[in-house]
């Protein structure tokens, strides 16, 4: 894909994603703990 | 029973124990006590005479009347005066003037870091209080067994857990 | 004066008058306190933070990195894309807790009191301070080679003028450091690098057609093992291209002003998104730049120019001119704060600690100051005699800091027995190996990225190290014990303590067991 050969593909283009992933992960983690102070007005 | 100026609860003990029943409902909670923390508020004008910039406004800090360490504050808090029983008080262990130092020295600090000046910026300490903070002591229980205890800030909610060992 | 040198003036000035007028209308709020500071949303918060760290790196160091290596250089941005995450998960909480408990207000007073030495204290300050300074002469280069662009002076010349606005600018104040400016800055070089990438992709066909082109010239610049597979099966290299950004996000955590807040205040959960977000776009782009480079301007000279001469091929003169005195004011924004961290060290953590108990404040500024300027000096001597790249300034400036200090920070939190005799081991150790490994160029000896060495020999001195000394102090271990975070307190309440609170929480139960007592005593 892209034009790339397969090992540059598969070992570097997945990160973008994976990362983004982990920030998303983390957003909803401290939202949890934003819901705390939500509840308590 | 002492005379103190604390600052005045915001969230009710019925309110404290309805937001942490339904954070977790398998467990009950119950209000213990209300204990006061002491903290020195200084207040200081801080100006900046800079023909190009002038700056001029307050600057305002905390230390904690136990640990002795700053914090910021982004306003004054409004104080009501109390009488409260001396074994609901935290006892302060740090001196006045060693508070005072801490104070300007933190200031100074977080000046030069925030607001770079050419000279040094003049503060002069405008007002000061020792005030009280209160905080609920919160039992988390299930059934009759006590699991862990909690201190919730009576004015933000913010909680943390007592380490009673 | 030709027109760049006039456009360059005209947005200094512009950005001047900005600061200005924003600092003025601070002083207007009369109620709530100058540095008190109020949350601005989390776009603008991550776009001034973007802003910052964009600069001299991501407009040259990167790129340069890019055009003489290929998609081998793509391992250093997936460190640098995934880092600060990497930073707030698995560090986060407990370093914050840590740093609550122990009341410090800078990461090397951090370090003072969880070693309990001053030893630990000069060591750390040292290191700071000469690679903290050793940061910003890449940045140093960058703007000279920005300036040198803009005005058409020779190298040197420019070097000088650059440094020379850079330090007036820090030392007089750094008017232009208010959020908005930032943000104004973060703006426009989004825009360019967007413009400039999208133009360079559309002339060369994309990603696939850059490909092709690449293999055209030489096939080994897709090759993550770097062009004429220089690197291959060097996996020492890959892994330290890619941990010395990633792990260095942790060197120098984020010690918090702490904050007593009248109301309580949201996390910052939105800018974090936000920069994850970002970061995906902006850290790749600088390098995909730089092959769009190889295609498109196989005669450069310089390869750290490449992106400012595709602005110049794509965008008439007026908007390269523009982008570039952007940069030049990203790189005084980066510079300035660097230069007053280590003018801090040195005035505060060690002339007034050690050298001048009773200093007055004016005299420790003065010492921040000349500090900085001597910064300066050294700077031009270093950038005029013998310019290292700017990639490879911030590879080695980073990652000796990295080696220093993350093995350290580690420890403090996740170990009760890390003592200062393992910690000293462990910095001089990770420092040292850094250097003579980039000094002697041991890479290509051994195959092991000089990151990657420096990760090994500082957990090895910590190791070793800690063996020997006394153990923490009895508090001290409590205290991380404390902050490892409450046990047996269900998964729900546990989520969202705010650990903010650990002293007051110590305290308080201090107290109360002392309540407790003496009603048993009555």
């Amino acid at each position: 894909m892209f034009n790339l050969p397969a090992e540059t593909f598969w070992l570097l283009v997945p990160w973008p994603f994976i990362w983004l992933g982990l920030g998303i992960f983390m957003y909803f983690k401290l939202r949890r703990e934003d819901i705390y102070e939500e509840e308590s007005k | 029973m002492l005379k103190i100026k604390a600052q005045d609860i915001f969230y009710s003990k019925e309110t404290v124990v309805h937001s942490l029943s339904k954070v977790e409902q398998n467990l009950n909670f119950t209000v213990e006590s209300l204990v006061y923390y002491p903290y020195m508020f200084y207040e200081f004008s801080f100006q900046r005479k800079n023909p190009i910039s002038p700056l001029k406004g307050k600057v305002g800090c905390t230390v904690d009347g136990v640990s002795g360490v700053p914090a910021l504050t982004d306003k004054k808090p409004e104080f009501l005066n109390s009488n409260i029983s001396k074994e609901r008080l935290v006892p302060i262990q740090l001196d006045e003037q060693k508070a005072r130092d801490t104070a300007e020295e933190f200031l100074y600090r977080t000046i030069s870091k925030k607001i770079k000046v050419i000279s040094t910026p003049n503060i002069s300490l405008k007002d000061y209080e020792l005030f009280y903070w209160p905080y609920w002591v919160v039992n988390g229980n299930k059934g009759e067994e006590n699991l862990f205890t909690l201190i919730v800030d009576s004015i933000t909610g913010k909680y943390h857990p007592l380490n009673v060992e | 004066m030709n027109l760049d040198m006039i456009i360059f003036v005209i947005y200094m000035l512009g950005l001047l008058a900005l600061g200005i007028s924003f600092s003025r209308k601070v002083n207007k709020s009369v109620d709530d306190y100058i540095l008190g500071g109020r949350s601005l949303g989390p776009a603008v918060t991550a776009l001034t933070m973007q802003s910052t760290s964009m600069s001299g790196y991501m407009f040259m160091g990167g790129p340069a990195l890019a055009f003489q290596q290929g998609w081998y250089a793509i391992w250093y941005a997936i460190g640098d894309a995934g880092g600060s995450i990497i930073n707030l998960s698995v560090l986060g909480k407990r370093m914050r807790r840590m740093s609550e408990l122990l009341g410090a207000l800078s990461p090397i007073e951090y370090l003072e009191k969880r070693y309990e030495s001053v030893a630990v204290k000069v060591v750390a300050s040292l290191i700071s301070i000469v690679f903290l300074s050793a940061y910003v002469f890449a940045q140093f280069i960058a703007a000279g080679k920005a300036l040198e662009s803009l005005t058409g002076f020779n190298y040197e010349l420019a070097l000088i003028l650059g440094i020379g606005v850079i330090i007036a600018y820090t030392v007089t104040g750094g008017y232009l450091a208010v959020v908005w400016t930032d943000f104004v800055q973060g703006i426009i070089m989004v825009l360019g690098i967007t413009g400039i990438m999208v133009m360079g992709l559309i002339h060369i066909g994309g990603l696939s057609g850059l490909n092709e082109s690449l293999a055209a010239i030489d096939p080994t610049y897709l090759s993550i093992w770097g062009k004429d597979l220089a690197y291959y099966g060097q996996w020492g290299m890959v892994l330290g291209a890619i941990l010395i950004y990633a792990i260095t996000y942790m060197g120098l955590p984020h010690v918090v002003v702490r904050h007593m807040s009248m109301k309580s205040t949201k996390t910052v959960k939105g800018a974090v998104l936000v920069s994850s977000i970002w970061n995906q776009i902006f850290v790749f782009a600088p390098y995909v730049l730089g092959f769009v480079g190889i295609v498109m301007l196989p005669n450069l000279s310089d390869p750290e120019m490449v992106i400012p001469t595709l602005a110049y091929t794509f965008f008439p003169g007026v908007i390269a001119a523009i982008l570039l005195s952007a940069l030049m004011a990203a790189i005084m924004s980066t510079s300035d704060s660097i230069l007053m961290q280590t003018g801090t060290i040195l005035s505060r953590d060690i002339y007034q600690r050690f050298i001048n108990k009773e200093a007055s404040q004016a005299k420790v500024v003065l010492v921040s100051r000349l500090c900085v300027l001597a910064v300066g000096v050294v700077g031009v001597i270093v950038a005029i005699y013998q310019p290292p790249t700017i990639f490879a300034l911030v590879i080695f400036a980073s990652g000796v800091l990295g080696n220093s200090f993350i093995v350290p920070y580690i420890a403090s939190v996740y170990s009760t027995k890390a003592n200062k005799v393992g910690v000293l081991c462990s910095m001089i150790a990770g420092a040292g190996t850094n250097i003579i490994w980039t000094v002697g160029a041991l890479d290509t000896v051994t195959g092991i990225h000089p990151f990657l060495a420096g990760v090994i020999f500082s957990i090895a001195g910590m190791l070793v190290g800690n063996r020997f000394g006394n153990p923490p102090s009895d508090e001290m271990q409590a205290l991380v014990e404390k902050a490892k975070g409450p046990r047996q307190i269900p998964k729900n309440i546990n989520k969202s303590i705010s650990f903010d609170l650990s002293p007051e929480a110590k305290n308080i139960s201090t107290h109360l067991q002392s309540v407790r007592l003496n009603n048993v005593e009555n």
